[in-house]
């Protein structure tokens, strides 16, 4: 029986591949600290909820639905994430056209001269298992704060390659601190607005659009 | 936001401008200073700005934190300069060349609004620049019942297009300076019928325009320096920030609007006098007013200027990822 040496090397390729990648992936799955993976945000599947008093009256809710970034995390939570997001001033939702409109206005959000509004995180320490209080900057209206919020992860899934991982923040933020002053002298609209953040990240390679 | 508010945000700033306008206007002594006389409506107008602004958001920074913080910054610019435009009023037209130049150039420059590239600020300094011309040379021919309810008109369907824009401190910042305008008005209607007398050749009737009736009152140059550089000020900030359905066309037609009171004083025109021509010269600016507002709430006219339309397609977008 005559083996061609063509046919030869493809087999050996072909089981180099195969065996490094079982090794690459059992090493990954016994180590004691995993690393960090960059997990793209899901815009379809996380959101910005924001909720603020209105007329001394009713707690008014709306969300963002356009959330974009990345967060860096390690799926065994060995390591806190590190958020980098950022959120389009235009997505702004509250269920009313005419609302949302008076929300990108000037007196609001200013989309036309702010279109984005963003989170960097630059610290974090454990609060409880999968419980992080992060601090980081959130820039608004182009101005940056310090912030520090309370983030869960609520879940993390995947095989070796890829994983879709989760988390919630909450924090409130005094909306004066960032040049938005409409309706707090008056007490027609709130001055603390209290966010919920959901998201959803997938790791692994890019996904196509 | 309650009508109570609503009325202190319009209220309180009509009201300085009343405190400003009525002695300026109305008491002999004071109504002899052509400065004070001829710039009060202008300071007056330009007062009412900014504390309808600083009611609404406080105060103006500089430099500005949001672009749009120019608008009150130009405009203590404007109260300033008002009694020296008032002060140089007959002085020819070399300056009325001068003032309208230079008014143009500076508003055209320091007015960067969102989206106004080169072209929009040229577009601003000229409108400015025009708009003096045409009311500095009405305000030596025309009595300053007819201009002050003009621009009365002006200020109020600006408040209305800034209502429709979604600019809620821009609404009542134009509802103020048409309440103020609206006291003008009244105030130079008093001053006609009641008023006292103003010899002419006193400063505040030059020579040249000894056709006006000796009790009647003109805005003056400084009024007409504050009208001409207010009202294309707020039309275009409301154009750069508008996230409603309101065109360029709209704005334009509004913003233009005092411009018609210069057809009126045309030759043929001018000495028609009376109380149906006043109706006419009125009439003429209210006439691009009524198109105006025509066209936008029977929804003719151009296409909306705002990014943010088309919420349906936004929303199937969104649903269609779920």
């Amino acid at each position: 029986m005559r083996i061609h040496i063509g046919h030869l090397a493809g087999v050996v390729l072909l089981v180099g591949v195969l065996v490094s990648g079982l090794a690459a992936a059992f090493s990954q799955s016994t180590s004691t600290q995993a690393d960090a993976e960059v997990f793209r945000i899901d815009p379809v599947h996380s959101m910005v909820l924001f909720r603020v008093h209105h007329q001394g009256a009713g707690q008014f809710w709306g969300r963002f639905n356009d959330v974009n970034g990345t967060v860096l995390y390690p799926r065994d939570d060995s390591a806190a994430p590190k958020f980098d997001i950022e959120v389009a001033v235009a997505s702004v939702d509250t269920g009313t056209t005419k609302l949302d409109r008076t929300l990108m206005s000037p007196d609001f959000f200013n989309g036309k001269e702010h279109p984005t509004m963003s989170f960097k995180s630059n610290s974090a320490e454990r609060a409880g298992e999968r419980v992080w209080k992060v601090n980081g900057d959130l820039m608004m209206l182009g101005k940056n704060k310090p912030v520090t919020a309370m983030v869960e992860v609520t879940g993390v899934r995947g095989n070796p390659v890829v994983a879709k991982a989760g988390w919630e923040a909450l924090f409130t933020i005094k909306r004066s601190d960032f040049g938005m002053d409409w309706g707090v002298e008056n007490q027609s609209l709130g001055d603390e607005v209290r966010l919920v953040i959901g998201l959803e990240g997938e790791s692994g390679p890019p996904v196509k659009d | 936001m309650s009508f109570g508010q609503i009325l202190f945000a319009i209220g309180l700033p009509a009201m300085v401008g009343a405190i400003l306008i009525v002695p300026a206007w109305l008491v002999p002594r004071i109504r002899r200073l052509s400065g004070l006389t001829g710039s009060a409506l202008g300071v007056a107008l330009g007062m009412a700005l900014v504390v309808a602004f600083m009611a609404e958001a406080g105060i103006p920074s500089l430099p500005p934190d949001q672009k749009w913080h120019m608008l009150p910054i130009l405009t203590c610019g404007i109260v300033i300069l008002c009694p020296v435009v008032a002060i140089v009023d007959g002085s020819g037209e070399m300056g009325r060349w001068l003032i309208s130049i230079a008014s143009g150039g500076i508003i055209g420059w320091f007015a960067v609004f969102p989206g106004l590239d080169l072209l929009g600020q040229i577009l601003l300094g000229v409108w400015v620049g025009i708009s003096f011309m045409v009311i500095s040379w009405v305000s030596h021919r025309r009595r300053g019942v007819t201009v002050t309810l003009s621009i009365t008109l002006v200020f109020a369907a600006l408040s209305i297009l800034c209502m429709q824009a979604h600019f809620i401190t821009l609404t009542l910042i134009a509802g103020a300076l048409s309440a103020t305008s609206g006291i003008g008005f009244v105030t130079a209607f008093i001053s006609e019928r009641w008023g006292p007398e103003v010899p002419v050749g006193s400063p505040v009737f030059p020579e040249d325009e000894s056709e006006l009736p000796s009790r009647s009152l003109a805005i003056g140059w400084g009024g007409a320096f504050a009208v001409a550089s207010i009202i294309p000020l707020v039309a275009f900030c409301g154009w750069a920030y508008n996230v409603g359905d309101v065109t360029w066309l709209h704005w334009g037609l509004v913003a233009g609007a005092p411009l018609m009171l210069g057809i009126g004083e045309l030759p043929g025109l001018h000495h028609r006098e009376g109380f149906w021509w006043f109706l006419v010269r009125v009439g003429l600016v209210a006439l691009p007013i009524v198109l105006a507002l025509t066209l936008f709430f029977t929804g003719a006219g151009l296409g909306a200027d705002s990014d943010t339309g088309g919420d349906g397609i936004d929303y199937m977008h969104y649903m269609d990822q779920s």
